[in-house]
């Protein structure tokens, strides 16, 4: 069976200003609609920036800004 | 010297509907009892929480730099602990304080400042509307995608079962004009063995 392909979420992300915690709109193009952390494949960062954005999403549903499951 | 810290803390909607003031300097004066130098403080946001915490629907943000010295950092996470107005904190050890953090903190500080009552905690309300309809787009395009790869794959099914009928009728053909012969064999055969039979009687 055929891997199903998804597209990235933008392009040349890793050039975006820092990832923040605080910055919500900007992390919720990153979860998908349960609410998961999306994978590398489709955010379309290098490995350092995934970490930072999985950082910065724990750090916001730990303070109630993002739900763990949607 | 001691570390600059971010510091988020929410605050129960309850303590801020009081007196905004007051709920603030719960913070601020168990900032101050460890020894923290405060760089700034102000009212973050207040907004529906994604869950529901000790009960509460919504919650008062509180963000706040500070420094705070060496090892006094888990005296002061167990001051927050068993405060019962305060119902999360996050503390991020930070190089610089923002260059806009220090104007809101002061347009804050200002007398003529005035903060709104939080609203009444209830259903989860406006705050994630926007991330729900993004969700539930995303949701009804997963949808249609699973609807049209159905309906390519029926089609497909359809048109492979046209082909296999029209293969296969040529052969039902042949098979058609092939079974009567074979069925009128036996009878053919009866016929015979009733005339041998008949005959032979007569005969004798």
């Amino acid at each position: 069976m055929p891997i199903k392909k998804t597209l990235p979420i933008g392009s040349n992300n890793c050039d975006d200003p820092k990832i923040n915690y605080k910055d919500l709109e900007y992390l919720g193009k990153y979860l998908t609609p349960q609410g998961q952390i999306v994978s590398r494949r489709r955010s379309n960062f290098c490995t350092q920036c995934q970490k930072e954005l999985k950082q910065a999403i724990k750090r916001a549903r730990h303070l109630a800004l993002l739900p763990f499951v949607a | 010297m001691g570390q600059i810290y971010e510091g988020m803390i929410l605050l129960d909607n309850n303590v801020v509907r009081a007196d905004w003031r007051k709920a603030k300097a719960i913070v601020t004066d168990t900032l101050t009892k460890y020894e923290a130098t405060i760089h700034t403080a102000r009212r973050w946001d207040e907004r529906a929480l994604a869950y529901p915490i000790k009960g509460n629907q919504r919650a008062t943000y509180f963000l706040s730099y500070f420094e705070l010295p060496n090892g006094h950092s888990d005296e002061l996470r167990r001051a927050l602990d068993l405060n019962a107005s305060v119902l999360r904190y996050l503390f991020l050890a930070v190089d610089e304080i923002p260059e806009e953090e220090s104007d809101l903190a002061s347009a804050e500080d200002d007398s003529a400042h005035t903060v709104d009552a939080p609203p009444a905690d209830g259903p989860r309300p406006t705050a994630f509307d926007e991330i729900d309809e993004a969700r539930e787009s995303e949701r009804q395009r997963v949808r249609d995608e699973e609807d049209a790869a159905k309906a390519a794959a029926a089609e497909r099914e359809a048109e492979s079962a046209e082909k296999s009928d029209s293969d296969s009728e040529p052969e039902a053909e042949a098979e058609a004009e092939a079974k009567p012969e074979t069925e009128a064999k036996p009878e053919e055969a009866a016929a015979t063995t009733a005339t041998s039979d008949g005959d032979s009687p007569q005969e004798s």
